[in-house]
């Protein structure tokens, strides 16, 4: 029972498609909520009968629940699928974190008795209009979040999105002053727009240290590229994924990563509904790609990665071959006695330093 | 030797030589249709996809004609410009040749040149209107043409159209009709023409010749008169569709000498071979040894492939005695070689060789004619390469190369093409109508600027009606420059050009400005130079790149991110860096041509 690890629930459905949002995701139709979550049911049996010792050695202190829009599926099958997991796995007094699109989640959630979460992650992309529209999104931002302070939840975390063509400064200060005037909104994220539709390059540059500076004046610390969150509310299950910790996945399309063994559940909503858990990717790991992989999450936190750390787990040969390059890219990376981590200019061009990196 | 023909084509690309080749071919004994590789003289893929024969090969039909049997050598010629030389010495090799002319295009400027090549070697031609059933031909004005141009009369043009077989028949009938049998004593000391060679693995070189006087046979010590080198022959033999062993050659015959010879360039096309004790009486005329107009530089990208390179240019050099080449180095790109080329068509072939049946990887850096330096003591140094150009202190005047340029087109065309040679420096000397739709135009050039793009902007400017051939004139004084590129700050030795004064500035701006666009963003922002001296003639700045970072992380999905990033390193791994800089590999190639195209 020495090991931690995350469980990720993947949600396909949403009630439409955004025009910029690679994941995994349908358009829900009748009837297909009893027999996913029938499959869901059926998957969680399956995979901890595969996995009997790494149940056994292990505790699960988060669970998340992404998508698709978990907030479409009413509390109440949530809860049992919660139960489901206890009576497989050591919870260990789990972060459990909903994603939730702030209209369903107005609309399906109804009081206090239906928060069986204890972290709530609200999409809500912006509080204008006019930069909604443009994403095919309607604006209840801020009604979620006076409902999220009437339901007393104590930890949420709110999207944001920087990029949105109408967006400038005035609009993202907005913003801004939105999110932090709610006490209960501990953790922001701040991603740039990926879209072929978004402003350059140099306006998104000019809002994303905007809302650092301003984040940080309000007491939300960058812990990540683009995550910022207040003192002891970093969030625990994406650690997991940028410490490059152990966290099983359920749903289609879903990745796990399980030591050196990663694999992702084939992105095929029918095939998932009749109960064939196919994999589309299947991957037995060399310790040099394990390197890599743990570089490239890692370099993602602003904590960086302790050159200790790694020496227990690798080879000199690897790590030396990283440090030299590190070395040649000091204006990217710096080296603070057991640490290194990316400079500012470093988190702007990242990719640069990591295809350096990347074992041939 | 009285039933012996010995004769080429004459035409130019596309007009049909390799269809109609390949029909006389069926009217013999040795090929039936059904074993017929279409275009079967063209030996190499990379001929047949262009649709040009690029190496001469001779051919021996029996035929039975009217009851009486022949032998008929069809010797085969290449089609481009830069082969002109090789043409020269294969209608060397004959009595006559079939002059085959389009009817949808009428006479073509290399058929001109090639026609009048073979008049002043006193060969008979054949004049052919091919592909006569076209529905675009218009074999009465080609008729006139032909008429106008070599004074044929109407009877003598035979009509034919080579895929549908029309004509075939009368064509042989003339061949054996109006060419006239070989001449030579077969007791006189030998005197052979090389025409053609090629490597064989277990033979060494294979000589191609023509018999003039005398025989060969195996056991006999042979002499090729321009190196004095000896050879004992190992065996004679001619090319039907496989060689075929033969107990000698006499005079009049054309076939092939195996006689261990190592290297190709001992066996020089146009050169005699005499028999080392009986010395020929009549040295055969017009031997020229092979002339590299053109030069670039080939380097490869991944520098631990040098090896491979360098024996893929000696398996090419084997078969290739045109092509020279010699160890190169470069700052920016590293080990390579400088290799000079008869003409762009020839550089191209062997480059696309390289890397399609070498497989390597290759940076090509601009192609560079041969200057000259004339230093203050009057020695004269050959520049084969830019960087290599003397200190202009050192030196009392440049030369570059002139040619003489013939250019066939139809007369509405002339306004621009008498603007586009001005443009490229040419000096004017005449034009004469064929006819009242067809004109030739006369320039003198500097081969410098052929060499770029002038090809395709005639052909654009012309829609494609105009073909043009060109004569190396001679050397000229000319004010030369060295155009610097300068990338980030630092010379890029590859990058550096010769050009006139006159065009420095505009070929300057134009390079920068195709840098700017080839070279992807950087961290930094990158200038772009171009320099004679110290003199900065134009610039450009790449702006630098603002972020490359996958901002979101989608969840545990770890392989798309991966994947992206290894799109970018594959990307990468098709650069060659020049310092901080990531350049990719076509720009040193296209970077000329994108130049004046523009």
């Amino acid at each position: 029972m020495d090991e931690s690890l995350g469980i990720y629930i993947h949600i396909p459905f949403c009630e439409k498609r955004c025009n910029y949002c690679h994941f995994f995701s349908k358009i829900l139709k009748d009837g297909q909520i009893e027999k996913f979550f029938d499959a869901l049911e059926s998957e969680i049996d399956y995979l901890s009968q595969n996995n009997k010792d790494l149940l056994k050695n292990s505790f699960v202190d988060s669970i998340y629940f992404g998508g698709g829009t978990p907030s479409l599926i009413k509390p109440g099958l949530l809860k049992n699928l919660i139960r489901k997991l206890k009576s497989k796995f050591n919870l260990s007094d789990p972060e459990i974190t909903l994603e939730a699109n702030p209209k369903s989640f107005l609309e399906n959630y109804k009081d206090k008795n239906d928060v069986f979460f204890n972290r709530l992650s609200l999409g809500i992309v912006s509080f204008q209009n006019e930069e909604l529209l443009k994403l095919n999104r309607e604006n209840f931002g801020y009604k979620a979040l006076i409902f999220s302070k009437e339901l007393g939840i104590e930890n949420v975390n709110v999207d944001l999105l920087l990029g949105i063509p109408g967006q400038n400064l005035a609009t993202l200060k907005n913003s801004l002053d939105i999110v932090s005037a709610f006490d209960n909104v501990k953790s922001v994220s701040v991603y740039p727009l990926e879209a072929s539709f978004v402003l350059p390059d140099e306006m998104v540059l000019e809002f994303m240290t905007y809302s650092r500076e301003y984040l940080s004046k309000k007491g939300y610390i960058r812990y990540e590229i683009a995550n910022y969150a207040k003192d002891g509310y970093l969030c625990k299950h994406n650690l997991k994924y940028w410490r490059y910790m152990n966290f099983l996945s359920f749903g289609p399309s879903a990745s796990s990563k399980i030591g050196n063994h990663r694999f992702k559940r084939l992105s095929n909503l029918e095939a998932y509904l009749n109960k064939h858990f196919l994999l589309e990717e299947d991957i037995r790991l060399t310790e040099k790609e394990i390197f890599f992989e743990k570089i490239m999450m890692g370099l993602r936190l602003m904590e960086g990665i302790k050159i200790s750390q790694l020496e227990q787990e690798f080879d000199k040969k690897i790590i030396d071959r990283c440090l030299s390059v590190i070395k040649k890219f000091d204006e990217l990376v710096k080296i603070k006695g057991d640490v290194f981590f990316l400079t500012e200019k470093g988190i702007l061009f990242m990719n640069n330093l990591l295809v350096e990196l990347m074992p041939d | 030797m009285d039933n012996i023909r010995n004769f080429s084509i004459i035409a130019h690309v596309d007009h049909g030589k390799s269809t109609l080749a390949d029909k006389i071919l069926i009217k013999s004994k040795i090929v039936n249709e059904r074993k017929l590789v279409p275009q079967m003289l063209d030996n190499m893929d990379i001929e047949r996809e262009r649709g040009i024969t690029i190496k001469a090969r001779a051919v021996r039909l029996d035929i039975n004609w009217n009851g009486k049997d022949y032998i008929l050598n069809l010797i085969d010629t290449p089609g481009h410009v830069d082969f002109s030389y090789e043409v020269s010495r294969s209608l060397a090799a004959c009595e006559g040749a079939i002059l085959l002319v389009d009817a949808t295009q009428g006479i073509e400027a290399q058929t001109l040149a090639h026609g009048l090549l073979a008049i002043d070697q006193n060969l008979i031609l054949i004049p052919v209107i091919n592909k006569v059933d076209l529905p675009t031909a218009d074999v009465e004005r080609t008729k006139k043409e032909i008429i106008d141009v070599f004074g044929f009369s109407e009877e003598e043009i035979i009509l034919a159209s080579a895929k549908e077989g029309k004509g075939i028949d009368e064509i042989i009938s003339a061949v054996i009709e109006r060419i006239p049998a070989p001449k030579g004593d077969i007791g006189e000391p030998l005197s052979a023409l090389i025409f053609d060679s090629h490597y064989d693995s277990y033979r060494g070189v294979v000589v191609y010749v023509r018999i003039f006087e005398g025989e060969v046979r195996s056991g006999m010590n042979i002499k090729l008169h321009s190196t004095g080198r000896t050879f004992e022959v190992q065996e004679v033999g001619f090319f039907r569709i496989e060689p075929e062993k033969a107990n000698f050659l006499r005079a009049g015959e054309v076939g092939y000498i195996a006689a261990n010879i190592k290297n190709i360039e001992d066996a020089r096309v146009g050169d005699t071979i005499e028999e080392e004790k009986r010395p020929a009486k009549k040295i055969l005329k017009g031997f020229k040894p092979p002339l590299s107009m053109v030069f670039c530089g080939l380097y490869p990208i991944n520098t631990d492939e040098y090896n491979i390179l360098k024996d893929a240019i000696m398996k090419l050099k084997l078969n290739d005695a045109s092509l020279v080449f010699e160890p190169e180095t470069s700052a920016a790109l590293g080990f390579g070689f400088r290799c000079g080329f008869l003409g762009m068509l020839h550089m191209e072939v062997t480059i696309e060789r390289l890397k399609r049946e070498f497989g390597i990887d290759l940076i090509i850096t601009p192609p560079s004619v041969v200057f000259e330096a004339v230093k203050s003591n009057k020695e004269i140094v050959k520049i084969h390469n830019p960087l290599k150009m003397p200190d202009p202190g050192t030196i009392i005047s440049l030369r570059e190369p002139y040619v003489k340029v013939s250019i066939f087109s139809p007369s509405e065309y002339i306004g621009a093409i008498m603007e586009l040679c001005s443009n490229k420096r040419g000096n004017y000397i005449d034009m004469e109508y064929l006819d009242t739709k067809r004109v030739i135009i006369r320039f003198e050039m500097p081969l410098s600027e052929i060499i770029l793009d002038f090809f395709s902007l005639l052909k654009t400017k012309t829609k494609g009606y105009a073909s043009l051939d060109y004569d190396f004139i001679g050397y000229r004084e000319s004010d030369l420059v060295r155009l610097d590129i300068l990338v980030n700050k630092e010379k890029v030795d590859a990058l550096s050009s010769i050009v006139h004064r006159s065009k420095a500035q505009e070929i300057g701006s134009k390079i920068v400005s195709s840098l700017k666009r080839l070279i992807p963003r950087h961290m930094f922002e990158i200038p772009i130079q171009a320099a004679v001296g110290s003199k900065i003639l134009a610039r450009e700045n790449i702006a630098a790149m603002k972020k490359n970072v996958l901002q979101k992380c989608y969840g545990g999905d770890i392989t798309r991110k991966r994947k992206l990033l290894e799109k970018q390193k594959e990307g990468k791994k098709k650069m060659k860096m020049l310092g901080d800089v990531q350049i990719p590999q076509e720009v040193f190639f296209e970077i000329l041509k994108n130049s004046s195209t523009s």
